[in-house]
């Protein structure tokens, strides 16, 4: 072989799988290029794996990448030959994109087929051929346009996706534009690759446009995003979010960042229902319903006014009841936002085709190594059990054991040393169960926020916790998500839901904004050194080791019988570490 | 396809008898490729190859594997089954994997090196030998023959076969009346055809090869073609057709051997208990891996995971340690990996174990009191009970117990028997 092929990135294996080597001199042309028309599954260091899919190419020709630049770039860019029957897969997927398309005449909504044989075939079908109205042609079909939705997720499970060029409703017109000096009296101009993300969206404004999900890493800005998004738009939007919290994050940031008044903007929640050019609801209110068989009464703000646009924030945690309204909302235009876009129930197909495809997705170190959020250190504290509650551990059921070596008391020791090595950090301390939070932030004398504490206080501890007027914040799980407090830089993980992937993540998102100076945040989870709690631990790093950070892992036992000495390495707390640096 | 041998003329019979066969272009099947694969280079077999030698599956008493380690193993690597049963008894019959009698388990076989190391002229003969020897298996035991299928030349028979159909398939439900027409014809032109592709001298075995072909060893010649990756099926138009392939071509001697592609020898430890292991990597590293991970993708490059259950409970720390220093060959290891290689097995240390026939165990305190203290209730105690319980001798029958303390007034609850 060449040498020159050898040090290629890709391995291209027979099951549409990629491995991309991340010390080829052709890395960065490799990831790029994969970028377009394949999901990144894991990114741990050296090697890189990456998926291709019928949704991933389906994603990749929405944006007008051809099946022969798939090829060229695979074949050029591969370490060793690609699978033959590799390349007729990917043109086979490729090739059913466009086959199908849906515009929009003086007929009405249509459905075009430009294979005969395929019209007849789905014609036949039974749930395709109940949403067609009615056939006009050998591969012509009215579409009832109530059922634009259905049809569309209809044709995505057999395997045809649908090209949408009907176009959209124009909303009612909102003017705004984003401020060049914020509210606060800070410069703000969007980043580069929110810009572009926004653009990529907008698709100038045409029918190729206006309906896409983003995939940015927690911290990098989705929620700048979607504000670009409605400044291009100019039109009146529904912003859907996960919890109050978020909602008010989102109308703070419309505020401080738009041209758009306070009374343009209308929050609707539990506590509050206001509806406005602008609204910002809660997923939970929408599918709120008095009993099992009521009707989910909220989902009728989607038709209090002419909505131009809908955001949906963490669009991988959209409820079903949802995506049934959103198939009926395919006449305006839809925005994905999310940090990861896997998810539990496998129903990417569904937002690929009621929400949009996915246009953009940053990998995690891509937007560290630029700056753009914060540089993580993640260290796993091993802490010994204490000998009297061994037994009590050897002999408990399996369900007792974990909540026992979480609520390890060694482990608020641990806290407080490494309290020690960050003084003047604005720290979080996470944990799964109250009572241990409980004690810790009594006996730290730091505020405890949960979940029954009411959202005036919340609202409260948070702006005091930005304003730096209290360091530390003791936070159950109500804080995984969407919950914006920029100034954190350390998180102390006391114990955590099992093995929770999705939440070790969530939670190193909260302290990924970009801080002031070294940009660096440090995040620790205590573990009980052998104990089902370190197995579990070990599922947890999984998503992050696959995105590229590693953990030091650190023997307490064996840390404080070193009495290693804090002044010869002030900045990194465990520098005799088991392992190799991250 | 390979073009045809332009300078290759068949003999009268044997052109007459092609032509006399509802036949069809391979290329329908096949499409047009460029270069047949290198013969058992492919990373599947070198996969079952490793998985045989890694003491996870155990031969049965004809030398192929239990189909319930097979299971067990393919479940977990998402590993065709019955493609892994039909590749591992031809690596054992061509002598490539053998069993281990002492550890119940596969060991390299005569031509391990060979199959390992990509040695063609090696490999051939193992070929050979294999397809003969599951031509020899596959013949029913009660069916008499003159001869072992070893000496019965039917590989030459294929070749000249191959030779005659070069390009074309034949309805496969009558692949074997095909064949035994063909071994009826003339022996000489069999005979020419054969020193036309330099085949020594087939005098005798031209004269008793259609002896080898009755109903059952038909059967016998094509599962042995199938099970050594000589010929394929396929359908068309509702018809199964078969025909011979590149790698019988190679091996039998008509068709060149292709040049080895690159090989594959990429390994990697990663932080996320990966390990990425090239499928031409040597047996001595690959075998280990199959051994102590998790096999989670079968491919040129093999996917591994480090898994602490699997890694823990292993009996023995000497394989273990062998794993421990392939990996250490990958370069440094990430910490997480190292910290898992670290921990201590949850196996060995001492334990003691003693006799008993029953455990009682007692409502309260008072009542474990009341049963020790009682004069006819106290000779079936042996000592040492743990805290709470009482243990029955080993010599004392329960249900004795069991009745005097039920006529003493005791509530007896059996709570297993």
């Amino acid at each position: 072989m060449p040498t020159a092929q050898y040090e290629n990135p890709l391995i291209v294996q027979s099951d549409l799988t990629v491995l991309v080597e991340v010390d080829s001199p052709a890395y960065v042309e490799g990831r790029d290029a994969l970028a377009r028309f394949a999901e990144l599954v894991k990114s741990p260091e050296h090697v890189h794996t990456y998926r291709i899919t019928p949704l991933s190419i389906w994603n990749a020709r929405a944006v007008g990448v051809t099946t022969e630049w798939i090829r060229d770039k695979l074949r050029g860019l591969s370490k060793y030959d690609v699978p033959r029957h590799v390349e007729i897969e990917i043109a086979d997927y490729a090739g059913r994109y466009g086959k199908l398309k849906l515009t929009r005449d003086h007929r009405g909504l249509l459905l075009g087929i430009s294979e005969a044989a395929l019209a007849e075939e789905l014609a036949r079908h039974r749930t395709v051929a109940s949403l067609l109205a009615r056939r006009i042609g050998p591969g012509e079909f009215l579409v009832d346009p109530a059922e634009r939705g259905r049809l569309k997720q209809a044709l995505i499970k057999v395997g045809y996706p649908v090209e949408d060029l009907a176009g959209y409703v124009e909303g009612e017109r909102l003017d705004m534009t984003l401020r060049t000096e914020t509210r606060g009296g800070l410069p703000f101009r969007l980043r580069g690759y929110q810009r572009e993300a926004a653009e990529t969206f907008y698709a100038a404004g045409t029918s190729r446009g206006g309906s896409a999900v983003i995939v940015l890493p927690c911290g990098a800005g989705k929620t700048i995003v979607g504000l670009a998004c409605m400044a291009l738009l100019q039109t009146s939007t529904v912003v859907l979010t996960t919890s109050v919290t978020a909602t008010r994050q989102w109308i703070a940031e419309l505020i401080d960042k738009t041209t758009l008044p306070g009374e343009a903007i209308g929050e609707y929640t539990g506590q509050t229902k206001h509806i406005r050019p602008v609204t910002v609801a809660t997923y939970n209110i929408l599918t709120w319903r008095a009993d099992k068989k009521g009707r989910f009464e909220h989902l009728e703000l989607f038709d209090e006014r002419q909505w131009g646009l809908i955001i949906y924030d963490e669009v991988h945690l959209l409820p079903a009841p949802v995506f049934q309204v959103t198939a009926g909302l395919q006449a305006r235009r839809r925005l994905g936002l999310t940090a990861t876009l896997v998810r539990e129930d496998g129903r990417e197909d569904d937002v690929f085709a009621l929400i949009g495809p996915k246009k953009v997705d940053l990998p995690w170190k891509e937007l560290e190594r630029q700056g753009w959020i914060a540089s993580a250190h993640c260290h796993e504290v091993r802490v010994a059990m204490p000998e009297a509650l061994r037994m009590d551990y050897a002999v408990a059921s399996p369900r007792d054991r974990f909540r026992i070596a979480a609520e390890n008391p060694l482990k608020k020791e641990i806290v407080r040393r490494i309290l020690s090595y960050h003084p003047n950090a604005q720290t979080l301390i996470i944990g799964l169960y109250v009572e241990q939070l409980r004690e810790l932030a009594d006996e730290l004398g730091g505020p405890l926020l949960t979940g029954t504490t009411r959202q005036a206080r919340r609202d409260e501890l948070f702006a005091q916790f930005k304003a730096g007027t209290i360091r530390l914040l003791a936070v159950s799980k109500v804080a995984n998500f969407a919950v914006d407090l920029p100034d954190a830089s350390v998180a102390i993980q006391i114990s955590g839901t099992f093995g929770s992937r999705q939440e070790e993540a969530q939670r190193l998102g909260r302290i990924l904004r970009p801080k002031p100076g070294e940009n660096q945040a440090h995040f620790y989870t205590l573990v009980s050194q052998d104990t089902v709690e370190q197995d579990f631990a070990l599922r947890r790093q999984l998503f992050l080791c696959e995105q590229g950070y590693e953990y030091e892992i650190h023997d307490i036992e064996q840390m404080f019988q070193k009495r290693l000495a804090e002044e010869s390495c002030p900045r990194l707390p465990f520098p005799e570490s088991k392992g190799a640096s991250a | 396809m390979p073009k045809p041998n332009p300078k290759l003329i068949l003999p009268g019979s044997i052109r007459d008898f092609v032509a006399r066969q509802a036949t069809l272009p391979v290329e329908t099947f096949l499409g047009n490729r460029e270069t047949p694969d290198c013969p058992y280079g492919q990373y599947w077999l070198r996969a079952v190859a490793a998985m045989l030698l890694s003491g996870r599956i155990a031969p049965k008493a004809d030398d192929f594997p239990n189909m319930t380690d097979v299971n067990r193993i393919c479940k977990e690597a998402n590993f065709d089954q019955y493609l892994f049963e039909t590749t591992s008894q031809f690596l054992v019959a061509a002598e490539i994997i053998r069993p281990n009698e002492q550890e119940s388990g596969y060991k390299p076989g005569k031509y391990s090196k060979a199959y390992w190391n990509h040695e063609f002229e090696r490999l051939r003969e193992a070929a050979r030998h294999g397809f003969l020897e599951l031509v020899q298996r596959s013949t029913p035991v009660r069916v008499w023959r003159v001869t072992f299928a070893f000496h019965s030349s039917l590989d030459s028979l294929v070749a000249l076969f191959a030779a005659a159909f070069e390009g074309l398939a034949i309805p496969n439900e009558q692949a074997g009346r095909i064949f035994l027409g063909f071994s009826k014809l003339p022996s000489a032109d069999l005979i020419d055809l054969g020193k036309r592709l330099g085949f020594k001298d087939l005098e005798y075995e031209a004269a008793s090869w259609d002896g080898w072909l009755d109903e059952p060893g038909q059967k016998a010649l094509l599962a042995a073609l199938y099970g050594s990756d000589w010929a394929y099926t396929a359908d068309h138009r509702k018809q199964e057709w078969m025909f011979l392939s590149d790698t019988a071509r190679i091996i039998l001697g008509l068709l060149a051997p292709p040049e080895l592609p690159p090989p594959v020898l990429d390994f990697k430890v990663l932080p996320n208990f990966c390990v990425l292991a090239g499928a031409d990597l040597p047996h001595e590293k690959l075998v280990p891996l199959f051994r102590h991970c998790k096999i989670k993708r079968i491919d040129r490059v093999f996917e591994f995971e480090l898994n602490k259950r699997q890694l823990v409970e292993t009996s023995s720390r000497s394989s273990a340690s062998k794993l421990e220093k392939v990996l250490e060959e990958s370069g440094p290891l990430p910490a997480t990996v190292e910290s898992l290689l670290s921990q201590r097995p949850r196996v060995g240390g001492e334990i003691r174990i003693r006799g008993c026939s029953a455990i009682v165990q007692p409502e309260s305190a008072e009542v474990l009191d009341a049963i020790r203290q009682h004069s006819h209730l106290k000779g079936y105690l042996a000592t040492g009970a743990p805290k709470g319980y009482l243990l029955i001798k080993q010599g004392s029958n329960p249900n004795n117990f069991v009745n005097r303390c039920e006529q003493l007034g005791f509530r007896i609850n059996i709570l297993q028997s």
